[in-house]
């Protein structure tokens, strides 16, 4: 199981697994930080040839790919679902409250490369900041959502302990 | 008109010297800068033989016609693949990561992103205002409507010669490569396998698939005016046959259309072993 591991922003981490790849980016700018990441990772595996079975996008050190590992293998490598195992990690409301932050979530590599280019979108709707405390942080959650939904990708909570 | 242009030029190198002035005249005045990539490989999969592309070929026909090829890529072959969707997908997702590397270090975003092939001749409509209607996020525009496909009875099928996107659907289009369905793998009839499976159908269950939607400028024109609404009169692909001193723009299409027959083409299964097992993993082939 080749797994590249995408961290965001993240300066410390500890994995119980070894990374076939390990891409890093400091952009405070999440969509910019994804460029990043997803361009890497592309160049990876179409000029590099690496084999990449599974992305594991990180922003906080709770990294545990064993969880998921005895799942993996029964998802199809063209699987359009991204997988999170971590419930405050969800991006929509829990308990009345968005999360701060998008948590960890693990992928196909050729879903990442799309969440990749969401800086690109030109649509006004999603583009726009939200003005209301509610909903303040909703401006990155509205934006990624509507891209994986546009595209046809789902989202799935997989309650792994 | 618009700002910058991308124009992805991807596939075998097959005619390319022949048709590649009429490329750069078409996409001349479409954008007040035109840049353009140019990616190939070592191979031509009509008679499985390796070609040798050297940096300067590629370089000297963008260079004499005063062209700016912002970056080029010749690359090995990956494998034989059981249809050549994969062979110009793998091309194509080098393409797109030049240009997005070329966006991320200038800071800009392309307006309109064209992926199309060397060995495609666009001919121009005869109104030189013709304007195009801009792509936006999740839109296409290719050639032809999806229709029936004459090689793959039942399916709805596409040419895969050019496709018109912003930048942004140009990121998915060319993301192609990884795109299989799961009853590939349970289908064993050859017949209903490689209708399923030709590249032309295989193109339209991607789009369907990534909810892309073709770019109409008028819904209702979805009949013989739609042509009117193209980027172009019509296409073809030149093949060798085409005499190196024929004016294409002054050729018509019945002829080119007759040469393109004459010359005929193996199909898919043909020359690259159909039948030999799910998408296989890029690999090294010895030369």
């Amino acid at each position: 199981m080749n797994v590249a591991l995408l961290l965001d922003n993240l300066q410390e981490f500890n994995t119980n697994f070894t990374p076939a790849k390990i891409i890093s980016s400091k952009n405070s700018d999440r969509f910019i930080a994804m460029r990043d990441l997803a361009l890497e990772l592309d160049e990876s595996i179409y000029v590099d040839k690496m084999p990449i079975d599974w992305v594991l996008y990180c922003v906080n050190d709770n990294i545990r790919f064993s969880d998921f590992e005895a799942m993996s293998k029964y998802i199809p490598a063209d699987s359009r679902t991204i997988f999170f195992t971590e419930e405050n990690s969800m991006p929509w409301e829990v308990e009345g409250k968005l999360p701060a932050i998008l948590g960890n979530f693990y992928c196909r590599p050729q879903i990442f490369s799309v969440l990749g280019s969401i800086y690109k979108l030109e649509n006004f709707q999603v583009n726009r900041r939200y003005e209301s405390k509610d909903y303040e942080i909703s401006d990155i959650t509205t934006k990624l959502v509507y891209a994986i939904n546009r595209t046809g990708y789902q989202l799935q909570f997989i309650p792994i302990k | 008109m618009i700002n910058r242009l991308a124009v992805i030029i991807v596939g075998e190198y097959r005619t390319w010297e022949q048709v590649c002035k009429y490329t750069f005249n078409f996409f001349h005045d479409r954008a007040i800068q035109v840049d353009y990539y140019f990616v190939t490989w070592n191979i031509d999969t009509s008679n499985g033989r390796f070609i040798n592309i050297t940096n300067e070929q590629i370089i000297d026909s963008f260079k004499s016609a005063n062209q700016k090829l912002v970056n080029y890529m010749a690359v090995d072959v990956i494998g034989l693949q059981r249809t050549t969707f994969y062979n110009l997908a793998w091309l194509s997702k080098i393409g797109n990561l030049l240009k997005r590397k070329e966006e991320r270090n200038g800071n800009f975003l392309y307006d309109q992103v064209v992926e199309t092939r060397p060995d495609i001749y666009l001919r121009r409509h005869n109104n030189k205002k013709h304007e195009w209607v801009l792509c936006t996020d999740y839109t296409f525009l290719g050639v032809g409507s999806p229709a029936n496909s004459p090689s793959s009875p039942g399916f709805l099928a596409l040419h895969d010669v050019y496709y018109r996107t912003n930048s942004f659907t140009n990121d998915i289009l060319a993301n192609r490569y990884s795109f299989k369905d799961a009853a590939e793998q349970f289908n064993t009839s050859f017949f209903t396998n490689y209708a399923a499976y030709e590249h032309h159908s295989l193109i339209v269950q991607y789009l369907c698939k990534n909810n892309l939607r073709p770019l109409y400028p008028d819904d209702k024109k979805i009949n013989d005016d739609y042509f009117l609404d193209r980027d172009f009169q019509w296409e073809i692909s030149i093949r060798p046959n085409v005499p190196l001193d024929l004016n294409l723009d002054l050729a018509s299409c019945d002829l080119l259309r007759q040469f393109s027959s004459e010359w005929g083409r193996k199909q898919d299964f043909q020359n690259i072993g159909y039948g030999s097992g799910i998408l296989r993993q890029p690999e090294q082939v010895k030369k």
